[in-house]
């Protein structure tokens, strides 16, 4: 049986450094995920998963068993996808194209479904920061509300109003995109 | 998931949810930054947290350089008010770590005072202050204390670096002896004792400390 999140935690603080790979395994894949959709570039998103669980190791002795450690690392995730998304912002670099995974085990180039998937990165690329970082929290990592509330600081209503706003918005530019 | 129906096409929704692929590379890369993290000696377990595991450590402007000491106040002169009074303050630093650092093995509650070395005539008025907390999954960090009211939202301190260290200045007249930092709203750490004061620190009225307050 694996061992649970908190046991790992325990081993790592006990001074068992390579326990740690076992929250690497467990959770690299969803936060690449996650900062991905937020960041849109393969590169920064891989720079902030390795900056986020750098930063998890260090500060570990502040995590706190009664709350889910990927809820803990998923808000440093998200802070540190803010924060590079800040400096972009500050440097007036337009985001870049997005980077969607090339190398899924289904080549999906040409078909109809990159082209959808190509649209779908166009539209999210449209959003504000806070509306993409909503929407992608609720939709592809399926978080509830009162989790999502935890992991951006922003209250549960406001939230609600950027993911409905948000899907609005994706709506209407997905339909354009079926029309041009 | 009462929202979700409706909302988004559902292969927009499924291509949101898709996994993305990764490689051992990218695992081995993180770990190759955990290992070079790491101390030689195995970090110390995290103890007992009574005050939401803040480690705290005050120090002098000029102390040598560590992790966490990097935001110092250099130097010195503060203009205040109209009066056109400059105060010559020292670089005292009030630093706070959220919890534990296992790369370094601080012992979590530590407080270090060095005095200040104020030369002003002023000195005895009023001191600038420094207040740093490190915290890279907080949404929101404040100060709170006697010089405001205990008000857990009257002064924030800033992320401007994006760094997970969160900073403010403050000036405090000398009086001023106990604080807290106040964690995205409900979390209370309460460090120890303002710097070179003698005086213990204030208990926190009317909130918790260390846990959530509603």
């Amino acid at each position: 049986m694996a061992a649970v999140d908190a046991q790992v935690v325990r081993a790592v603080l006990g001074g068992d450094t390579e326990a740690f790979g076992v929250l690497v395994d467990r959770y690299h894949e969803r936060c690449l995920r996650l900062a991905l959709h937020i960041l849109g570039s393969r590169e920064d998103a891989e720079d902030a998963v390795q900056e986020s669980f750098l930063r998890a190791y260090r500060y570990l002795g502040g995590y706190r068993e009664r709350e889910k450690f990927a809820a803990w690392l998923y808000r440093i995730l998200v802070n540190q996808c803010r924060t590079m998304l800040a400096r972009r912002n500050r440097r007036e670099v337009p985001m870049a194209s997005w980077e969607w995974d090339t190398t899924a085990a289904i080549d999906v180039a040409g078909s109809e479904l990159g082209a959808l998937r190509d649209e779908l990165a166009r539209a999210l690329d449209s959003l504000s920061d806070d509306q993409r970082e909503a929407v992608v929290l609720r939709f592809a990592e399926e978080l509830t509300y009162d989790e999502m509330s935890a992991i951006t600081g922003a209250g549960v209503s406001a939230l609600k109003m950027r993911v409905q706003r948000a899907c609005t918005r994706l709506r209407e530019l997905l339909l354009e995109s079926s029309h041009a | 998931m009462h929202d979700r129906a409706g909302l988004l096409p559902e292969w927009a929704l499924a291509e949101l949810r898709r996994p993305v692929a990764t490689s051992d590379a990218l695992r081995e890369r993180v770990m190759a930054r955990i290992r070079a993290d790491s101390p030689a000696a195995p970090p110390a377990a995290q103890p007992a947290a009574a005050l939401g595991g803040a480690v705290v450590a005050i120090s002098h402007g000029s102390s040598a350089p560590r992790r966490g000491l990097r935001y110092q106040l250099a130097g010195a002169l503060l203009a205040l008010a109209a009066s056109v009074a400059w105060l010559a303050v020292d670089s005292t630093i009030l630093q706070s770590r959220s919890g534990l650092d296992p790369a370094r093995g601080a012992p979590a509650g530590r407080m270090i005072v060095l005095g200040d070395t104020v030369n002003s005539a002023l000195h005895d008025t009023l001191r600038l202050v420094r207040f740093v907390f490190e915290a890279p999954a907080a949404a929101r960090v404040a100060i709170a204390g006697d010089f405001n009211g205990w008000s857990r939202s009257a002064t924030p301190l800033a992320d401007s670096a994006g760094s997970g260290v969160w900073s403010v200045v403050v000036a405090l007249d000398r009086e001023s002896t106990g604080y807290a930092f106040v964690v995205d709203d409900t979390q209370w750490v309460q460090p120890g004792r303002m710097a070179g004061s003698a005086a213990p620190a204030r208990p926190i009225p009317a909130t918790p400390v260390g846990g959530d307050s509603t």
